[in-house]
């Protein structure tokens, strides 16, 4: 009988997950499409909350925030989608108008590194190199147990072995880049305190849509950095990051 | 007449029953922070409040008023409140003054509330702090009382300190809302010490930079800074102390820019502007790209304006804008930005780019002005294209309203492959063993190819790892019970062993070796282990000729040929 209960229950969760129209997913969709982004990103957001990810769930939730003027929000998603689908132009472009947005027409640029190999995430890099990495070596220890094959494609091999361990640390570095947790983005417009209690003074505001990189937490409190070098501690009630 | 009359006594109740009530959240504050003042007006709609009296030692800054109407059991109830931040300067109990606002033609007023400030040491008896001149002072000057929405306006800020004991200056933040510099970290100067109230203040800053009010009303300038200096009023060595500074607050009254005569192609720019524009190259074919690049500057901000448009782009295709503000400018008033775009020449009669279109609102003469910039001379060269099957890119619509800012794209009808979380692939064990298992092959095939090599290039090598290994194995076989009874097979895995390493040590044939070459050998063996050669090779010899089981106990025929061994080693 327990069995039996289990399997209903299972068809009717398996039946429920189906259904295109009463997924959260295209509930959200269909609030966006009214103009209530504040119940879209909620519906969005309940997905992310029971662990599922992809690129269009981080976009979309990032949208719905752009177009309800949360622009923390906005930037913060945008920049995980674009993690997973560095490619997207709709990620791009919604991106770029976000950081126009807070940094009037002139936000700053992005870092070489990210230029000349943020158009692959850490996944493709890997997938990139590892092939080309086993082929190589799988190639050197054929010559090794075969000598006579030693001359064959003879100019080949530097090439494929140069190629492929280049490639391997590109792929480790964009690794140690991408899954880098130390960044964050401000959610609302904060006072920035000298320490990490509500009673310390503060030094200076950032505002909503601010990106900043993480230098360390002490409890509920991040000491942050923005792009201009100024330091100071937040509370994680208005820092969206990787680490939260 | 009844009509009129219920009419009547219904408005004289509604204004009798209007209120304005005031509260302040918190009623105690800490010197250095804020409390809320909220004003609500309950029994009509009060359109502004006013201060009946000027608060001593307290800032009041306006926040946000609402408006709402409810309708409960059939009866309309209207309401209003206002919010202002109320900031102290010192510590003590201070009156925040009765305010008064005006509801139809009644003037109604609220009650005055009572702060409480405390010191550092939670005190909030001024005492000689009100009476004598602080160790830090913070003000704020501005020329001007009244700008419009998006003009720049200067500010000066003077912080004045005793003894400053900070080796980073503080900037001056600015408390209220819908203002923003023109610079990040505004340049400051130090100047001469200065007397004032007579206390020598040693630290003199002076900040220049601008500023830009962003809604139109009226408001209170203030600012604040957090300095740590050096207090001599309670001690004459002096003690250091952390000082939250406010300044005294500035009204401005932000003007609305005025609606009419508003050019179609003003984006919002306010202060007095030039225009140049440069064509690159100047001579092209159809469908070679040109650089149209467009400075602008003057007074004002330019954060948020877009790249001029001209009336329209026929013969031409644009690409869309790029645009950098140029940071280098000291002036804190003034700005410059340049922008450049890429247009694809499509009529070979072109003969000029089209004139570009500015506007902006000149706050001194109080009016909108249109900048032009001359057409730009183009000789175009080449035939017109065929349409592309695909069609172009398209322009941007010619008609309407130009604009350089790419629309927010919409979002995404699929979700995509929702999956949980994964770790990166870098990370998992299949993945990091497939190039780990093919490195294994790699060092296995390269260590047995050196060791195939080293052999072959070492003979005497192979010998001794011939010998050593028959050695291992002859020696296993002798010591079993079925070898030693055997006294044929036991003398001759002995002998083997003895030719095969005096072989190896005297570099001959092991096969070629008899007894009495073995013991001719030019070994460096001791007594011992020549006797116990000797005795050895006695035995085979006994074995081999008398063909019956030797006298000889089988461990002491090994314990020889261990000597002999050891001493072969």
């Amino acid at each position: 009988m327990k069995t039996l209960a289990f399997i209903a229950l299972s068809l009717c969760l398996w039946a429920d997950a189906k259904d295109p129209v009463e997924s959260p997913f295209n509930q959200g969709n269909a609030a966006f499409e009214s103009g209530r982004f504040e119940e879209a990103r909620a519906q969005y957001q309940s997905l992310l909350d029971r662990g599922q990810v992809s690129p269009s769930l981080h976009y979309n939730l990032a949208t719905a925030a752009l177009h309800n003027g949360n622009l923390g929000h906005a930037i913060y998603h945008l920049r995980v989608a674009r993690t997973l689908k560095p490619r997207a132009m709709d990620i791009k472009q919604n991106l770029k108008i976000a950081r126009d947005e807070v940094h009037h027409g002139t936000p700053p640029k992005a870092g070489t590194w990210e230029r000349l190999t943020g158009f692959l995430n850490a996944d493709e890099w890997a997938m990139l190199a590892a092939p080309l990495l086993t082929g190589w070596l799988l190639w050197l220890a054929a010559i090794y147990g075969w000598p006579e094959w030693r001359d064959s494609a003879a100019v080949w091999r530097p090439i494929l072995g140069t190629l492929s361990v280049a490639l391997t640390l590109v792929a480790l570095l964009a690794w140690n880049k991408q899954s880098a947790n130390d960044w964050g983005v401000i959610t609302e417009e904060t006072l920035v305190r000298f320490g990490p209690v509500e009673q310390s003074p503060d030094q200076f505001k950032w505002f909503d849509g601010t990106e900043v990189w993480i230098d360390r937490r002490h409890h509920d409190w991040f000491l942050a950095r923005d792009v201009s070098g100024r330091q100071g501690w937040v509370h994680a009630n208005v820092l969206l990051t990787p680490q939260s | 007449m009844t009509r009129f009359l219920l009419s009547f006594l219904a408005v004289t109740a509604s204004a009798t029953a209007a209120t304005l009530t005031a509260t302040l959240k918190p009623t105690t504050v800490n010197l250095g922070n804020s409390a809320t003042l909220t004003l609500v007006c309950e029994g009509g709609i009060a359109t502004t409040v006013e201060q009946t009296a000027a608060a001593r030692n307290l800032a009041l800054s306006f926040v946000d008023s609402q408006k709402s109407v409810d309708i409960v059991g059939g009866t309309r109830r209207e309401s209003s409140s206002f919010t202002y931040q109320v900031t102290p300067r010192v510590a003590g109990r201070f009156a925040v003054p009765a305010f008064k606002a005006m509801v139809g033609n009644r003037e109604i007023r609220s009650e005055p509330v009572i702060l409480t400030v405390l010191d550092a040491n939670g005190n909030n008896t001024p005492k000689n702090i009100a009476q004598t001149p602080p160790p830090a002072l913070l003000r704020v000057k501005t020329t001007t009382t009244q700008v419009y929405a998006g003009e720049v306006f200067p500010v000066s800020m003077e912080l004045l300190a005793q003894g400053l004991r900070q080796s980073h200056l503080p900037v001056p933040q600015l408390v209220t809302d819908s203002i923003r510099f023109t610079r990040i970290r505004p340049d400051y100067r130090q100047a001469s010490p200065r007397s004032l109230n007579g206390v020598l203040y040693q630290n003199v800053f002076l900040f220049e930079t601008g500023a830009v009010a962003m809604k139109p009303g009226k408001l209170n300038l203030i600012f604040e800074l957090d300095v740590t200096v050096m207090d001599y009023r309670q001690d004459v060595f002096g003690r250091q102390r952390n000082l939250h500074l406010t300044s005294d607050p500035v009204p401005i009254e932000v003007l609305p820019l005025p609606a009419n005569g508003q050019p179609e192609h003003f984006t919002g720019a306010v202060g007095q502007f030039q225009m140049s524009a440069t064509l690159k190259p100047q001579r092209a074919q159809i469908g070679d790209p040109l650089e149209l690049q467009v400075n602008l500057s003057g007074k004002g901000t330019l954060d948020n304006t877009p790249m001029p448009e001209p009336a329209s782009w026929d013969g031409f295709k644009p690409h869309s804008a790029t645009s950098e503000t140029d940071n280098t400018e000291v002036r804190p008033l003034f700005s410059r930005k340049q922008f450049k775009r890429m247009i694809i020449p499509t009529d070979p009669k072109l003969t000029h780019a089209p004139a570009l279109l500015f506007s902006y609102f000149d706050p001194d003469n109080e009016q909108y002005v249109t900048l032009t910039t001359p057409p730009s001379p183009v000789e175009i060269t080449g035939s017109a294209p065929p349409p592309s099957p695909r069609g172009d890119p398209p322009g941007p619509d010619t008609r309407g309203p130009a604009n350089d800012s790419p629309a927010i794209q919409t979002i995404r009808r699929s979700p995509g492959e929702l999956a949980q979380a994964q770790p990166p692939l870098i990370t998992r064990p299949w993945f990091i063993a497939i190039p780990g298992l093919s490195l294994l092959a790699f060092l296995v095939a390269f260590g047995w190819r050196r060791q195939v090599e080293y052999y072959e290039s070492h003979p005497e090598a192979v010998r001794a790892h011939h010998v050593r290994r028959l050695t291992r194995n002859t020696l296993r076989q002798l010591q079993t019970p079925e070898s030693q009874a055997d006294a044929a097979r036991f003398s001759e895995g002995i002998q083997l062993i003895l030719r095969e390493q005096i072989g190896q040590a005297t570099s001959q044939p092991a096969a070629g070796l008899t007894a009495q070459s073995m013991l001719d050998a030019p070994l460096q063996l001791s007594n011992e282990a020549r006797v116990a050669l000797e005795r050895l090779l006695e035995l085979d010899e006994a074995t081999r000729f008398s063909g019956t089981t030797p006298t000889a106990n089988p461990d002491t025929a090994l314990n020889d040929l261990n000597c002999v061994l050891r001493a072969l080693k």
